[in-house]
């Protein structure tokens, strides 16, 4: 199929984010080159602009706007579906994040496209997304020969070219802001003292835990392990079980630990896209359907509520064994 | 002031949802339970606290656009203390996707007058996230997403709302009414019914518009094949009684010098 295929990237504090190397390399996987062109909304981002177009030896655009973390609205998406334009079958992709979810949907509307969130996979013409927590995904070939999407990118090897050409850079001065939704500020993250970036192993608590009253299980299983913490899915925070400043995923904390257990976590993509740099991930969940194991190294599908007691009572002994030899 | 909610029915267990793999599409198992999805439950709360706040000439109407099992969700909304409400009628267990279910919602925005409209920031089932911002892209107005609080600057003129980003930072934002936002789960806690409104909802029922009427030329896409994810378990899975899994898994983590 004749098409186009386009990204918008995002900039942060003048520098290219990764999640815009990984959307290039999205792109030359599932299509086996580099994108067309790439949109760059940036408030400094000339730099970033040029990195981009050498890395992808593709025409950038460099939208001028307000601020890297927050869209300005309509006429930033006017603007890119104007340099679309009309003519061939075109898909754009954008990262699934806050910048993306609030622009994609403007830009589909104004190029008559199809909107495909949640997307992990794309080959030609047909979109993968994922739905149910990750539990199944759903396959489309849109009917109408314009999408645009927002991806889950993981960190993958980014491609380099093969014969590097410097792209080129195109500056667009910015579209003015939509004054019917200024933007005040961007509120930086609290200084945290939250334990979790430091600690070495994390025990986390999710749903599937049941009650806080099991709690108590998912803290004592943590105290047995040296330089640990007690982390949470979102949804263990939303119920007040734990504190958000504990939340993993990709509105909370990326961690790295060298253990992660996970107690009762489903395992969306937006939690798991959090411990990535876990080396160790154990899961514990009744469900052996849940997607949490198909990132976990070590899978035990089990009643948390009886599981972890055997756990804890066999780690207890275990470990004064080793003390009194 | 008037505020729509938009809520949608979900199933409440993800484990009582099986594939038809040969049709491609979900089934739900007889003892599936379905209830309203946890962030347009947030959302809801969010105009009843926005209600109290202002007093009484703020209404609060829900809308949802479902089968005929999602009056339940309306009928939620009335007894947690909506003023009104309003279900869009789909067939069986069918459920549009996001660009026709906007489209109805900012129909019944027009037709309803209001000057503000609150949403979940995403479904548990179909994950779209997206809905919300059709909605206002459609009608023309300013939405913001991921909402995490609201401050009401000037009844039915301006909002003064923070959106969650990714690690940790947030955007305050201050938006003209009309507009449209997407409440984030855990801005507040959602209240239990109380007997007078669960009462009251008893002598209400909801309005129903069947979703043609509000949507006459809908655009038939291709319908999505449900699969199952390509497998990436590469995983060991622990196997005996609950007792032996713990013992193996005390040798695992010392075999890795987890524990000392």
């Amino acid at each position: 199929m004749d098409m186009r295929v386009y990204i918008v990237g995002e900039t942060l504090g003048g520098r290219l984010t990764e999640e815009t190397m990984d959307l290039a390399s999205f792109v030359h996987s599932a299509y086996g080159r580099m994108p067309d062109a790439c949109f760059l909304p940036s408030c400094k981002g000339d730099d970033a602009a040029h990195e981009l177009a050498g890395l992808t030896g593709s025409t950038v655009h460099l939208l001028r706007s307000g601020d890297d973390l927050c869209p300005p609205g309509r006429a930033l998406a006017e603007k890119i579906a104007a340099i679309i334009g009309e003519g061939r079958p075109s898909a754009v992709f954008l990262a699934q994040r806050f910048f993306g979810l609030e622009l994609a949907p403007m830009i589909a509307l104004l190029l008559d496209a199809e909107i495909l969130t949640g997307v992990v996979a794309a080959s030609g013409w047909r979109f993968t997304r994922q739905v149910y927590g990750g539990r199944f995904v759903e396959h489309t070939q849109p009917a109408r020969d314009r999408v645009v999407c927002t991806v889950f990118t993981s960190p993958r090897r980014h491609v380099a070219l093969e014969h590097p050409s410097r792209g080129r850079v195109l500056v667009h001065e910015a579209p003015p802001a939509d004054d019917r939704a200024r933007l005040v500020g961007i509120l930086e993250p609290a200084v945290s003292t939250s334990p979790l970036p430091e600690a070495e192993v994390i025990v986390s608590a999710g749903r599937g835990l049941g009650g806080k009253e099991n709690l108590h299980l998912v803290e004592e299983l943590a105290s047995l392990f040296p330089r640990s913490a007690v982390g949470a899915s979102r949804g263990a925070c939303d119920l007040g079980w734990l504190d958000y400043s504990r939340q993993i995923g990709t509105t909370g904390m990326s961690v790295s630990p060298r253990l992660y257990i996970a107690c009762g976590i489903s395992g969306a993509v937006q939690h798991t896209a959090g411990i990535r740099g876990a080396q160790t991930v154990i899961a514990v969940n009744i469900d052996d359907q849940a997607p949490i194991f198909n990132v976990a190294h070590i899978h035990v599908v089990e009643d948390l509520k009886t599981f972890l007691p055997a756990l804890i009572d066999e780690m207890r002994k275990a470990m004064a064994g080793r003390n009194l030899g | 002031m008037k505020v729509l909610v938009c809520i949608k029915q979900v199933v409440d267990a993800h484990d009582t949802v099986s594939l038809d793999e040969a049709a491609g599409r979900l089934t739900f198992a007889p003892k599936s339970v379905f209830r309203m999805n946890r962030a347009d439950e947030h959302a809801l709360e969010e105009a009843l606290l926005l209600k109290e706040r202002l007093g009484e000439d703020v209404e609060i109407h829900a809308v949802t656009v479902g089968p005929p099992r999602a009056a339940s969700v309306v009928r939620r909304a009335l007894e947690m203390g909506a003023t009104g409400c309003v279900h869009v009628t789909v067939g069986d267990d069918g459920q549009p996707d996001p660009s026709t279910t906007a489209r109805a919602l900012a129909a019944c925005v027009s037709r309803g007058g209001f000057d503000l409209v609150l949403a979940g920031v995403m479904a548990e089932d179909d994950m779209a996230g997206v809905t919300g911002q059709l909605v206002g892209a459609y009608l023309g107005w300013p939405c913001a997403t991921s909402v995490v609080a609201i401050e009401t600057l000037s009844p039915g003129g301006k909002v003064r709302v923070t959106s969650e980003i990714e690690h940790g930072y947030r955007a305050l934002r201050e938006i003209a009414l009309p507009a449209v936002l997407t409440i984030q789960t855990g801005i507040n806690q959602p209240r239990y019914p109380r007997l007078s409104d669960v009462l009251r909802a008893r002598t209400m029922s909801p309005e129903t518009i069947p979703l043609d009427e509000l949507v006459p030329h809908q655009r038939i896409g291709n319908a999505p094949k449900v699969a199952k994810p390509a497998s990436s378990r590469q995983g060991i899975v622990l196997k005996g009684t609950s007792l032996e899994k713990a013992r193996a898994l005390v040798d695992i983590l010392r075999e890795k010098a987890l524990i000392p």
